[in-house]
This record gives structure tokens, sequence and C-alpha cells, in this order.
């Protein structure tokens, strides 16, 4: 179902929105950058502009979340209290890249393990896609095989044209959405049909480089000996910056916090790969203790390991860790690097 | 002019690297006005360094004895020339007197510079993402995604740190090279602004003050990158932060502004007697947190209570860190 909204109905449309559930999109925040927030007033949202550093990932799988409670009683047994949080949600202007991040994350946590923390939020979110229109000199999406309008994971994807918004309904959780609000929404043209390629071909064109992965999919742990990873690792200093950027890294610890002597929880936060102490053994052994290792890692699971796991890149080509690199170490190099040595071998 | 500069950092090199040497020094990274650490062990590289307005990365963190564990190939036998902007070179005094590396490892090769650019200052004031930048000798040129050009004042865009001259002073050390003019950039040096800048510890009252770190720090994601960009930060992987399997835990993992306070005022505390205001945590913050508003702060105390500037020369004895006065390090 493809429907249009006028220009002038937007915000109309968005208080709508609100109503049915908590809303979250980009609104400018009082430090000047935009960032996805719960939505306090509509008139804050802005969906232009490029895509807010951190990723709506968190909305999902939160960098800090209470597993349960736990409490001792009077008696000497212990209560256990699982935490869900699984109100409803809307997520509103999520870029292409983001929507097949939210897909991976999903994806990830259903097939490893089911991990109940983040199914039930997915359960009860509604995504709401946004095709792109300002990519980031980082941006390289079409390296990966997407596109800066795929739809594929959205439950409704929205475009701007000059006179007014696409919205196009794809799942049956975005119809129910849309069949609450019907007044605002007009019936849209065959004409229209032309709207999302034609973004497509524009964005594109302003996206700086294309590096082929997909024609060497699944080949990619070729590189695994290569001298490419030392020349990075030894500019990386091993922060992890790109890690708690990244869109679909999904490594997490989880600890226990004691309030009183009878009351507590069990929390988990993100962690990082590229820290030390990450695959650290009791033993004292590291497997990983190098950073050249924890650069690898961190690349060949994006391009390498996740497609044996479930076929899929679990790079989206979103940039966000070329962005947060102080060192300024760009995945597209690291990219053209591996694709140079699958395809040619070393010199 | 910067071109020449390049160009004697080149010739000076390949005058001075012997086989086996390393050189560490920025090149060109692929984004605009992204420039990145090089590592060169070959005398026909020396002409891929760089040398210009863009050369904000501070080398001197690679100095230290776990970064040279990763670095250097085993063996290692050769000396390290690292090319360092004077904000730097005290750094690597720093490092120097924190006895991470011995001096007769190290050609230090400082460079005249006359500021760095804030690139994400600029790239705030474009509308769309940058696809090229260029520096002239007074603008900074640059254009977006959508053609659109834009040209921006060099004094209007330098880094913090550059805008006060005096932590643009050369540390009193012999055994530097220095390429350019000394006498002349000294005396260009008097000429440029000194001035302690207003930090909200001047204007405000205690309360608004509390507020506004919790404000800032709020948004602080804890990725350490201002940690692990620090050249006073050596402890690296021992670090008492990162999940401590023997050492009690000082800040618990959850991600609490509470907690994210905590963090950064003892690390700032740990820091305090080995901070040269390099100012590389606040241009390594990905969140863009004014960091300043801790280093600067401290780094007054430090010279006025003490009478101490850390990275000065490369023996001073630490402030803070002995018991006793007169004390040696250990
Ligand atoms: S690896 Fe980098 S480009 Fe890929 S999804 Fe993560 S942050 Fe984005
Ligand atoms: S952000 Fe850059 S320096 Fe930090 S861990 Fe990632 S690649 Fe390394
Ligand atoms: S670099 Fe910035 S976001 Fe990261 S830990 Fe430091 S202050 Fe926080
Ligand atoms: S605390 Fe910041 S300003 Fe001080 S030495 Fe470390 S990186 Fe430089």
């Amino acid at each position: 179902m493809r429907k249009r909204l006028k220009i002038n109905n937007l915000q109309a449309f968005l208080q709508e929105l609100q109503k049915q559930a908590t809303l979250i999109a980009p609104v400018k925040t009082d430090a000047g950058e935009r960032e996805f927030r719960p939505v306090e007033q509509v008139a804050d949202i802005v969906l232009e502009g490029s895509n807010p550093l951190r990723s709506p990932k968190e909305y999902l799988f939160p960098q800090m979340e209470t597993l349960y409670t736990f409490h001792l009683q009077k008696d000497g047994k212990a209560t256990l209290k699982e935490t869900l949080h699984n109100e409803p949600q809307i997520i509103l202007g999520i870029r292409p890249c983001d929507l097949h991040a939210i897909a991976y994350v999903k994806e990830f946590y259903s097939t490893t393990h089911q991990d109940v923390y983040v199914l039930e939020k997915w359960k009860h979110t509604i995504l709401i896609g946004w095709a792109c229109q300002n990519p980031l000199n980082t941006c390289f999406c079409t390296s990966v095989g997407n596109s800066p309008v795929d739809s594929k994971g959205a439950d409704i994807m929205m475009a701007k044209t000059d006179s007014f918004y696409l919205v196009e309904v794809l799942t049956v959780k975005g119809k129910d959405l849309i069949e609450k609000i019907p007044s605002l929404l007009e019936d849209s043209p065959e004409a229209d049909n032309e709207v999302l390629p034609s973004i497509q071909k524009q964005t594109e064109s302003m996206i700086r480089e294309k590096v082929d992965l997909l024609s060497i999919k699944g080949r990619i742990d070729s590189a695994y000996s290569s001298s490419i990873w030392k020349s990075y690792s030894d500019v990386c200093i091993a922060c992890g910056a790109c890690t708690f950027n990244c869109p679909t890294c999904t490594c997490f610890d989880s600890a226990d916090l004691l309030e009183t002597c009878q009351d507590g929880c069990r929390y988990r936060t993100w962690d990082t790969c590229q820290n030390y102490a990450f695959t650290l053994h009791a033993s004292g052994h590291n497997p990983r203790a190098t950073r050249e290792a924890r650069l690898r890692q961190r690349v060949m699971h994006k391009y390498q390991y996740s497609v044996e796991q479930l076929g899929l890149f679990s790079c989206t080509g979103c940039g966000r860790c070329t962005r947060s690199c102080p060192v300024n170490i760009d995945m597209v190099s690291i990219i053209k690097d591996i694709k140079e040595v699958v395809d040619h071998g070393e010199e | 002019m910067k071109k020449q500069i390049e160009q004697n950092v080149q010739q000076l090199l390949t005058q001075i690297w012997k086989p086996g040497d390393l050189i560490i020094a920025w090149k060109n990274a692929s984004l605009p006005g992204h420039r990145t650490p090089a590592f060169l062990y070959r005398k026909e590289d020396i002409q891929d360094i760089v040398f210009d307005s863009f050369c904000d990365i501070s080398l001197a963190k690679y100095l230290n004895e776990r970064n040279r564990q990763e670095i250097l190939p085993p063996h290692f036998k050769g000396k390290i020339h690292i090319v360092c902007k004077p904000c730097d070179a005290k750094s690597v005094m720093q490092t120097f007197s924190d006895q991470q590396i011995s001096e007769t490892l190290v050609n230090l090769i400082v460079v005249a510079c006359d500021g760095i650019i804030d690139r994400k200052k600029i790239e705030k004031h474009c509308d769309q993402s940058i696809v090229d930048m260029q520096e002239t000798d007074f603008q900074i040129l640059c254009t977006d995604i959508s053609g659109k050009e834009y040209v921006f004042e060099k004094r209007e865009s330098w880094l913090r740190k550059c805008e006060d001259a005096r932590n643009c002073d050369l540390p009193y050390y012999y055994g530097y090279y220095f390429v350019g003019d000394e006498k002349e950039y000294r005396t260009r040096l008097k000429h440029r602004y000194q001035t302690h800048k207003k930090l909200p510890q001047d204007t405000m009252s205690p309360k608004e003050l509390q507020q506004k770190i919790h404000q800032e720090l709020s948004r602080c994601i804890r990725c350490n990158a201002c940690r692990n960009i620090c050249p006073a930060c050596f402890c690296s992987d021992q670090c008492v932060f990162d999940k401590p399997k023997e050492r009690a835990k000082l800040v618990e993992n959850q991600v609490t502004t509470e907690n994210t306070i905590l963090y950064h005022m003892i690390r700032f505390h740990h820091i305090a007697p080995n901070c040269t205001g390099c100012g590389e945590c606040e241009r390594a913050c990905p969140k863009d947190i004014p960091l300043h508003i801790f280093f600067e702060y401290f780094n007054r105390c430090m010279e006025e209570e003490f009478g101490y500037k850390p990275g000065k020369t490369n023996d001073e004895r630490q402030k803070l860190l002995s018991y006793n006065l007169g004390e040696d390090l250990v």
C-alpha cells in the first residue's frame, strides 16, 4: 500500500504517531547534534540532514540494560524479577543502512540464542524508514550491496519529494498503524513509482566510491594472513569508539550490582572486541593479545564470520566507524585493501 | 610555505635515516582534511610524509612502551625518528620523564607550526558533508557533496589549543632537530595570541558548574577514546577501568552519568601531573564533549599551586607522584 502525505500535513501526521506510542526520532539536542531520542514535541524532529552518529540500535539493544533484579527475603529465600521493557515504540527516520542494522541485530539475537530482551522490544517496535538523500563522505552502503532507498526491514518507508512525502506501508504492523490515522493520507498515483528510483540515482551519485564486496562474499577469509591488518593496527589505539558507534556490534558484558545486602541487579553493558581484556582468560592467556588480531577480528566479523553464520554482511556501510575513529582509520581503505588481496593476492 | 616545510622535513629525514630505523610521521588519509599516522621503514617512503595544517593527531602516543610493543618489528635495533609539532614535543618530553622510552632511542624532529585546523569545526559550518578540503596561506577552501563551495579564514578555524600561543612554545631540551627557523619561530610566538581562556570554573557558581558538568558528561558513551589517545595515559591494558580481574573495581561498568563523572574525575586527577594540555582527548571524542573544562583547569592548578608545567623538560620530577620531596622516581 502506498500513500502520499502533503508537506503541510507532516506535523499533524507526526502528532498522530506520537499518540499511538512512544515516538523516537532524530531531534536536535541542546548540544547541537542530531540524535535519536524520544520525542517531546514533534516540532523538534529534524528528518533531513546526515545520519546521527548514534544509531537507533540502542532502542532495541541499549548500551546499558538491567536484566533482572534480585532480593533476599527475611526468610532467606531469594526472589528474581525479570525487567522486560516492552512498551510500544515507533522509531521514525531510520536510514536504509540502519534498517539493515536493526534487521541484522534481530536476526543475530534470534539465531545464536533467543535474546528475549531484544526480541521483546523488537516485537513492540514499529520501524519507519527514511530514504536517504544526505550521504556523508564516510558512507559506502552500495559497497556492501545496500542502497540509499532500500526499505528491507522497515514497516513503513517514507521519502521526501519537493511537493509531498511518499509513505509506503510494507508490513501488517505498519498497516495497523496507518489504519489508525487514515484522514491525513492521500492515494498515490502510478507516477510515484519513480520517486524512490530517482532518489536512489541522485544519492548514489554522491556516494564517494563503490568497492564491490559482493563479488568476494564468502571468500574474504583468504586475506586472513595478509599484512594489511598490521598496517592499520599500528595506527589503531584500540579505543573501541568504532564499535561503540557501530549499529551492528552486538557484544556485551554483564555484571552484578549490589545496592544493599539484600537487593541488587544483573545488568549488561556494551563491550568492545578492541579492548585487550575482552578475550583475556582467567589463566592469563589472551588469544587476541595484539591489536592486529583484534582489528582483524572486528573487520572479519563484519565481512566474513557473519556471512558464515547468517549469510549476511554485518557491515551496513554506514561509515560510523570511520566517523568516530580518532586516528582516521577509514573502513573504505580497509575494504579496498581486502578486495585487492582477495582478488590478486599479496604483492 | 607549508609545502617548503614538508620538503625540509623529508630532506632532513633522508639525511638522518639509517637502514633499520623507524620514522613516525603523518601521511594523507583518503578523506578530505584527514591525515593519519605513518610508520615508515624504507627510504623511498619518506616522500609520502605530509606536514600541513591538517596534521592534528599527536604522534607522541606511539612512543610509549605498550604501543612500541605493538608496532616495532621483533629485534628492532634502530632509532625512532618522530616528527612533532611543538605541542606534541612536550608530550614526548613527558614520555621521557615518565620513563616510557629511553631518550637514546629517539630522534625528535620538531616542525615550526602556525596552527592546526579544527576539522570538526569546519565540517559543522558546512551544510553537507565535505568532499574536498584544501588550504592556502590564510584560508581553507571546502567543497561539499552537493558541489557548494566554502571559504574559511584560518585564524578563525584553529584548534582551541592553537589559539593560545603558550601551548606552542618549545621544551627546554637540546636534543631535537628543528625544521624551520627556530629563532624566528620564537619571535613569532611572542606576537601570537596569549591568554588564559575563560573556563566555566571562572564564571559559574559551584552549582551551575556541577550542572554543566553533569549535562556535558551525560552525553559521554564511555568509548574510552579520550583515554586511549592521551599520550599521558600509558597504563594501557592495566588501566583500572578495564575490567580489572585482580584489582579493586573503581567504577562500575554501568554507564550512568554518575559513573561517567567518576571515570573522568579519576582519569583527570590521575594524569594531572602528566597532562601537557595537548587537547587530544577533546579532539578524539566522537561526541565532541568539551573536555578542556577539565584538563585546562587542572593544568592551571598545577601551574599555580606547584609552579609546574608538564612537558617543559625531559627530566623534571613529577609532582604528586612522589611521597617525599626530592624522592627519585621509581
Ligand atoms: S563496521 Fe563501520 S560502516 Fe560497517 S556497520 Fe559498523 S560502523 Fe557502519
Ligand atoms: S576507533 Fe579507530 S583507533 Fe579506536 S579502536 Fe576503532 S579503529 Fe582503533
Ligand atoms: S572520548 Fe568522549 S564519549 Fe568517549 S569516553 Fe571520552 S568523553 Fe566519553
Ligand atoms: S588529558 Fe587530554 S590534554 Fe591532557 S595529555 Fe591527555 S589527551 Fe592531552
